[in-house]
């Protein structure tokens, strides 16, 4: 079966070889937990290093900030687009609700650029144009256009809350209806904030069930390893494992001992 | 009341007062920041409007990116340029300098625009923030 | 002999200041597709404000306008965008 690679090699790890090519894949996480980050790191490198072209379609952030951002990261989203490789598309949600809104907002687009990718910044924004119960109708339109198509789509989900105990991917029922999900969460440990990143759904294909860090960097998204000494992270109130604590306990009596014969 | 300059005024300032904007408002580093800053907001500012064929030209055949010190000079070059319209132009080149020096760019005076003034309003502001920046990095080298 | 025509374009560029607020939205943003509310919006505007100039652009040819559903919504037409600037260009060379 055909995967796109994200060009991030952990995260290429995790994933058993990239997303399967066509599939709908929903990043959710909070405000500021990388999402656009990822997003246009999957395009930049589907565009620079394995030749496939992407659009990202945005609706609240103004493409000038996209690209000065893209800039921070040493990616040249301009030149992108004048290569042809890559389209950045700003537009209000309202209309993509309407009927073959997708067709005709994106069509030329896609006719022009001929992409394997596309990002959708963010479908929660749909939200504010569309009765909740229909949200779902719209996002399930969206998705079966982009397959069709024969696009592999990303769907970013902004989760309101950054921190606790409760964490709903989607609160209007999304999660059956795309084909894997990615989660990005803030995790407080030994009050120090850090960054989580989970594969909590992958359709036809195994993965990786590590919770693993991550970092951004000048360089953009960085997949570390697996926090293997803590568990309840997802939770919102991680603890270390069992295993680690013992560990802890022995260090903190063995070197008191030291202490106290030297 | 005589009034005694400043300049005659023993340098016993107390730790904690405020840098005067004249201790580092003329060093030529700041100058030549302030300097770039609108240098790069003219070619933005043109490059926006108008594109880069034109920024090119007006850098190239006109040499307007040697006037960013002689604010009236511009303004004169400008007017030669596109007429009445240069206003216009001025106005973007401003906006694109007021967002480098973080300041809002509001249209107080929508009739008597004035590009030497706003320059001014943007380079005391800039060297306020940069004597800002400077006193909490331990003061200028 | 000046060319009319081209100093024409040049002065309906920088006709007013909502018409250059609507320029340099749409080169910093390429890629942008709206109706005229949302434009206005994204410039700080009322639609009335944008309305002639927006029109006046469509009828120079540097935005284009389409249908989505019973919206009408206006893009940048960046082919004649580009052929309209290198035009203005080449006038104010032609004037030094």
């Amino acid at each position: 079966m055909s995967r796109l690679k994200t060009g991030i090699t952990e995260f290429d790890e995790m994933l058993h070889g990239g997303f399967l090519e066509g599939d709908a894949v929903m990043v959710a996480g909070a405000a500021g937990s990388g999402k656009t980050t990822l997003a246009l790191q999957y395009l930049v490198n589907g565009a620079t290093k394995f030749g496939q072209n992407g659009i990202y379609v945005t609706f609240e952030q103004m493409p000038d900030q996209i690209y000065r951002d893209a800039e921070s990261f040493g990616w040249d989203l301009k030149r992108l687009e004048q290569e042809g490789k890559f389209q950045l598309i700003c537009t209000s949600p309202d209309l993509l609700v309407n009927k073959n809104g997708a067709e005709e907002l994106l069509g030329d687009p896609i006719r022009e650029l001929n992409p394997k990718r596309m990002v959708i910044d963010s479908v929660s924004h749909l939200q504010m144009f569309v009765p909740e119960g229909d949200v779902r109708r719209e996002v399930y339109r969206l998705v079966m256009f982009l397959k069709t198509k024969g696009i592999s789509s990303m769907l970013l989900w902004e989760n309101p809350q950054m921190l606790g105990s409760s964490y709903s991917i989607t609160d209007v029922g999304l999660s059956f209806m795309v084909d894997a999900i990615v989660a990005l969460r803030a995790v407080e440990i030994e009050s120090s904030m850090r960054r989580a990143l989970g594969i909590l759904k992958m359709r036809g294909s195994d993965h990786d069930k590590h919770l693993r860090e991550y970092e951004i960097t000048p360089h953009g998204i960085r997949v570390d390893q697996p926090f293997s000494q803590y568990e309840g992270l997802m939770s919102g109130s991680p603890r270390k494992v069992a295993g680690e604590k013992f560990v802890d306990m022995f260090r903190s009596v063995s070197e008191k001992k030291k202490s106290a014969v030297g | 009341m005589s009034r005694t300059s400043s300049k005659s005024q023993p340098r016993n300032q107390p730790q904690h007062s405020e840098p005067s904007l004249n201790d580092y408002s003329s060093t030529p580093q700041t100058q030549e920041s302030f300097l770039k800053a609108v240098h790069d907001s003219l070619c933005d500012g043109i490059q926006h409007l108008l594109g880069k064929s034109t920024c090119d030209v007006l850098i190239e055949s006109y040499h307007l990116d040697k006037l960013t010190n002689a604010p009236q000079e511009l303004h004169d070059q400008l007017s030669h340029i596109f007429g009445s319209s240069a206003v216009v132009l001025e106005r973007i080149i401003v906006k694109e300098l007021y967002n480098t020096c973080d300041l809002n760019y509001a249209d107080t005076e929508p009739f008597n625009f004035n590009l030497t003034d706003h320059l001014k309003v943007a380079r005391k502001q800039f060297m306020i923030k940069t004597v800002w920046r400077l006193r909490e990095n331990g003061g200028p080298n | 002999m000046v060319d009319q025509t081209k100093e024409n374009i040049l002065q309906r560029l920088l006709s007013s200041d909502v018409k250059a607020d609507l320029l340099v939205l749409f080169h910093k943003n390429p890629g942008l597709i709206d109706t005229m509310e949302g434009i206005a919006r994204r410039i700080g505007r009322v639609t009335s404000a944008v309305e002639a100039e927006i029109r006046d652009l469509v009828a120079m040819g540097l935005l284009k306008v389409k249908f989505i559903g019973a919206a009408q919504v206006y893009a940048l037409d960046k082919v004649r965008d580009k052929h309209v600037l290198d035009e203005a260009a080449n006038h104010i060379k032609s004037i030094q």
